[in-house]
This record gives C-alpha cells, structure tokens and sequence, in this order.
C-alpha cells in the first residue's frame, strides 16, 4: 500500500508492507527503506499509547501514530503548525 | 564555547531526576534538569504501573489500607530474601526507611491513589511523574526538553558539567556545575523485545564508565515474562502480564504442555501470584525457547477466555477498561481472544537491577557524580519484587541533597575548552560514519543478540559470542553504519548512532559480569553453573573501564543486618528456599 506525508510544502508518496500495523511501524520503515533523514518525534516513543508523544494529523483528524493503521492512500501531516521538520512539531 | 552553569544539573526527567533535582533547589542550589525527550512524554516512570511499595503499618499511618501486620523489619527480610541475599543491605536499609517519607510527601503533593493492597499503593506512573513535574518547577528547577547528553566533561578527574545535543535546534551545548545526577533509567533499548519507551539506551551508564565510574551488579536484568510478543505493534506490552495475575491459566509450548505443571506446584502457586514472576516464569519460559518449545516469536502461548475475564471484569476495568490500556487500543487483541486464538508471550527486559555504582549518598566515587534511580546500583540484590518507582524517589532525594550539599562545598571547575571540543567531536562525529547500514539496523541486530545470549538463561558459550559481537561491531563501528548526514537538529540516525556506542559498552560491561559470575541466582541463571553458591558467590562484579579494556573486581556484599544461609543449593531449590524464608506477609510484595 501507499502512504502520503507532508514534508515541508511536498506531499511525497510512500510504498509500505502490506502487514504495516501502525503509522509509527510505517514511518520505522519508510526511514529504513526510502529516506534516511525522514523525521517523526519517535526518540522517546513507547509505542503503546501510553507516552502521547507521536501525534500527527492522518486524513485530517489528529491521531498517535503507534495507535493508528495505516490505510491505502492516507494523507499524514504534521499534527500543529509549528513543524521543526516534516512530522517534528513544537 | 559560552557554558550555561548551575550548581547541580540533572540528566533525565523521570522519576528519580525530577526527585534529585527538587531535593538540590529546596537545598538552595541552583538546579538545571536535562531530558531527552519531553517530560511526562519520556523516560521510564510514564510508562510504570506503578505500586509505590512501603511496609503495611508505614501505608496505614499514611491513612491508607495496608497490612497492619506488617513491620519495616518483615519488609526488609522479605526484600532481602527475595533478592537471593545479594542485596546491597545499607541500600536496602535506606530504601526500607525512607520510603513512608517519599511516598507520604508525594500524597501531599497531589498524588491520586487507586487503590491499596498489603504493602503497595497503585498508581500509574504518569500521574508520579506530573506531580514531581509540578513541585520542581515551583522549586525554581531549570527544565530542559529534548536535549541529549552525549557526555561528561571533566576536569582533572573531577566532573564539571555535561556536553549534549539540543535536538530541536542541532545545536551543542555546555553545561557547567559542580555537581552532576546521572537519572537517566536502563538500557533496555539493547534487548529486542524490551518493555521500555525508545530513548532508555544505557547513556547514563555509558558515560559513568567514560568518567572513570563503576558498574556493579550489572549481570542482574528483570524481564517481563509474560509479555505479549505479538502481533508486533504490541510487542513488550504488559497487558498479557497483568492479565495472566488477574486470571490464570496454563501457559502452553509448542508441544502443547503446560508448562507450568513441568515444575513443583509450591514454587509455581507463588509464583504467578506475586513478582517472583519476574525470575521464575521468565526462566521456565526461556527455558522452552532454548530448548526448541517456543513459539514463532520466542515464547510460550496463553489463552485467557472470555468467561475468565467476565469473572474477573473488576480487576480487568481497573487496567484494561473498555479494552484500553492506558491510551493504548487492545481492540485487536481482544478479537484474538473472542476468536480463542492463543496469545503468544514471553520475556521482555524491564529493568535493570544492578547500575552505576555508589555509595549511601549515591555518590559514584568520581568528584562531583552522582546518580539516582534505575541507572544507579539498586537495593534489590539478584531479584526485584518490590516498586522501582520508590527506589527511585529514595535515591532521588538521596542524591539531590548529596549534589546540592556538594556543590555548597566547591567552587566549581572551569571547563576545559579542550574537552568540550572533544564532547562535540563525539557528538557529532557519527554524520561522517562512512558505511551504510543503520544504526537502527544494529540496535535491532544487537537486541535480538543480547536477548538470547545474555536473557534469563546464559551460559559461556553465549556470552561469549555476544562479547565477540560487540567488539567486533565497535571496532568497525563507523565504517560498518552510515548515518543521514543532511542535518543536525532533529536527526535519527544521529540520535541511534550515539546511543548504538552507549549500548554497545553497556551491553560489554554487563555481559563481562554475567560471564564472570560461574553460579545462578534470582535473574541470573547459567546453564553451565546452574547452582547457587553462597559459599563462594555471595560478592558482587564491579566493572570500570580501564586502559587495557573493561576491568573486573568483585566485593564482598554488605551483609550488615542479616547473614545470608550458607550453602550450595540447586536453583531451584534456591528458590523454594527463598520463599520459606519470607515472612508471614502475603501479597503480591
């Protein structure tokens, strides 16, 4: 399946496994396997709901990351405004 | 390099950091705290379902439901055997002591409590740590986000402030003070699975061996040992381990066995009722995965049904209200189980027994460090059964008075350009790592690695493969790894690329004590010397670099109360002994 994430002003298409179970899983692979430098606030994350530390914004709504499944086509944005670099917000 | 200078700084922002840093300013210094990651968003404590642990008769003159029985002699005795006597007893004596103090001040503070039981106050970890958060910054305490230490700077032996990175910014930082509080937690991220948020990698640890202090103790590791292994985005949760203590149940092999019928029913029943747990069940659950028992994923596999949970529906909604563990959605999990598909767990690594050595002012014998918390050298001997959330609140406080007493005292060392411009060298020397694989690649490798040859069961073969490992990857460490080289600020491959050399020295150190240590007792269990030895054993390894590689000493343990049986008894029996040996307590404690 496909994912799309805002970085900086670009849109940029992701292919990601099928078996993806969360955004946080997705965006572990995509700096993996596409981008080395792709950024998501993830140095502290627990990765099981509890630290509320990865929100981003997918299809509009705000959501965490390691709480969400990815779906074909999503649109994952930064959560607020405020972006230090592409998921990285203040 | 202009340094910012305070009299204290403290690096990390759980628990036992936001404790040391509210001791050191109500002492009048003044105090910077440094996290890595956010706080309340970060670090060890958010993530504990903690029992603040005290004597029974210590919560009911806090006002509480407790034991009334109880006594902090029996809490002693019962934490002591519980540790296989290999606890640090003046550590022990402190932690024992002060913990009513520690908990009844938290109470004052804001502290919800839950519920109680005989010796323990329920509370998830976070509400600890947005009470602390509370009363440092009321306290005048400096909170720093996001900033990473990657060292210590010195100055003729003597530690006078940290170098780090400010991740927002990819700018360094100096700091200098006249005293440092390492309360940076464990270095669970080395061991795939772990039950821990991403950022505890051992730098607290790597850099007290860096600064010429000891570890000690650091052969003991607490797994989780019913951890849910899979599906993977649930990995090292503890919704498993909470859930096989409120319902029961066999836990199977791949053979279909229940495993728990394989060993004697007195040290069983005890076990999945109480944290020894922690020990027993993450041994006889490895045991199945070394000896080829396991699952696809390592473990063993547990089948709650729903009638059991619809018994148990009072203790289920106490954690797991409406299939959510604290913000976590357990929604696929919960099919698996209406579908009656087995779960599959086993051990996670949860906590670091042993840490940075020091003394009963939590001073690391290096002028001016001082530590707290997980990262420091625990009272808990060769096993845990009571809460670290109250080690850490013990010797926090310890620490921040000690730093803040010591900081009154000096007059405080200039920073050595020299050595900042070495720090910076360090912290930024990875972005021209010349190979490709990444770092986060490593830490996985590594992790697997060291979860099965330095997990609940090791032997010297093992051991030493993975020592090998290590020092072969550290070697070549830079031109094995490539790192994004694009940016400073907000880089992850710079952030993993630091934290793989903490691990990897971590990881060196830990795996030389368990290597030395030729017995078995509480976490430490060796095949190739499956006795406990209280004739010979009852010392603990202490670990230092040196010019020549990492030294190995042992000491004597601190027996000042109680004398440990002397004896050479099968683990198993150890444990059994263990257990006759524990007050007439009940409880999980």
């Amino acid at each position: 399946m496909k994912i799309k994430v805002l970085r900086g002003a670009e849109l940029v298409s992701y292919a990601i496994p099928e078996s993806t179970g969360t955004l946080l899983e997705a965006f572990d692979y995509i700096r993996l396997h596409h981008d080395r430098g792709f950024a998501y606030y993830s140095h502290q994350a627990c990765g099981l709901g509890m630290c509320k530390g990865c929100s981003v914004r997918a299809n509009g709504q705000v959501v965490l990351a390691c709480q969400t499944r990815p779906m074909d086509g999503m649109v994952v944005e930064p959560s607020i405004k405020n972006v230090v670099v592409d998921l990285v917000v203040k | 390099m202009k340094a910012d200078k305070y009299d204290v700084l403290v690096i990390g922002g759980g628990g036992a950091g936001l404790r040391a840093a509210i001791e050191a300013a109500s002492a009048g210094a003044s105090v910077a705290l440094v996290n890595k990651g956010r706080t309340l968003r970060s670090g060890a404590t958010v993530m504990a379902d903690s029992d603040l642990t005290l004597d029974g008769r210590g919560l009911r003159e806090l006002g509480f439901f407790g034991e009334p029985r109880d006594s902090k002699d029996k809490f002693f005795n019962d934490i002591l055997s519980q540790g296989f006597f290999l606890n640090d007893q003046p550590l022990l004596e402190i932690y024992v002591n002060d913990a009513p103090k520690r908990v009844g001040e938290l109470i004052e503070w804001g502290l919800p409590v839950i519920y109680t039981e005989e010796r323990a106050i329920e509370t998830p970890g976070y509400e600890i740590v947005g009470v602390l958060r509370r009363v440092a910054r009321e306290k005048g305490v400096n909170i720093m986000d996001d900033v990473y230490i990657t060292d210590l700077l010195t100055s003729s032996g003597t530690v006078a402030g940290a170098y780090g990175i400010d991740l927002i910014s990819g700018t360094g930082m100096a700091f200098a003070a006249k005293s440092v509080v390492l309360a940076t937690g464990g270095w669970q991220k080395a061991y795939m699975p772990n039950a821990a948020s991403r950022d505890l990698a051992g730098d607290g640890q790597a850099m007290a061996l860096r600064a010429g202090a000891s570890l000690r103790g650091a052969e003991f590791i607490g797994f989780i040992p019913t951890s849910l292994l899979w599906p993977k985005r649930y990995a090292g949760s503890l919704f498993t381990y909470i859930l096989h203590m409120i319902v029961g149940g066999p836990l199977y092999n791949s053979k279909g066995q229940n495993i728990l019928e394989l060993y004697d029913q007195q040290v069983i029943s005890r076990a999945v009722t109480s944290e020894w747990n922690k020990s027993v069940l993450s041994h006889i659950i490895f045991k199945e995965y070394l000896e080829g028992r396991a699952g696809p994923h390592g473990g063993v596999f547990f089948a709650p049904s729903e009638r059991a949970i619809k018994e148990n529906q009072e203790a289920f909604d106490l954690f797991f209200k409406g299939w959510n563990y604290r913000g976590g959605d357990l929604s696929e999990v919960r099919d698996m189980i209406l579908r009656g598909e087995p779960l599959e767990v086993g051990p996670a690594a949860e906590y670091m027994i042993g840490g940075i050595d020091a003394d009963e002012r939590y001073y690391t014998g290096v002028p001016g460090l001082f530590v707290a918390g997980e990262c420091a050298i625990s009272p808990f001997g060769a096993n845990r059964v009571v809460a670290a959330t109250t080690e850490m609140l013990v010797s926090g406080a310890i620490a921040g008075r000690t730093a803040a007493e010591h900081a009154g005292a000096s007059s405080g060392e200039a920073l050595p350009e020299d050595k900042i411009r070495k720090a910076e060298e360090m912290a930024f020397g990875a972005l021209r790592a010349e190979g490709q694989a990444a770092p986060r690649a490593v830490i996985e490798e590594l992790g697997g690695m060291t979860w099965r040859h330095l997990g609940p069961i090791r032997d010297a073969h093992g051991i030493s493969e993975l020592l090998n490992y290590v020092r072969r990857i550290r070697r070549d460490l830079m031109k094995l790894i490539g790192v994004y080289d694009g940016r400073s600020y907000y880089n992850l491959d710079l952030i993993e690329a630091i934290e793989l050399q903490n691990m990897l020295d971590v990881v060196e150190a830990s795996a030389t004590s368990a290597l030395a240590r030729e017995e078995s007792r509480g976490a430490h269990y060796r095949a190739d010397f499956p006795m406990m030895d209280n004739n010979s054993w009852l010392k603990e390894t202490l670990v230092r670099s040196s010019p020549g590689g990492l030294s190995l000493s042992f000491r004597r343990v601190r027996a000042s109360r109680i004398q440990p049986p002397a004896g050479v008894y099968d683990y198993m029996d150890a444990v059994k002994l263990m257990m006759s040996m524990r007050s007439d307590i009940t409880g999980g404690h």
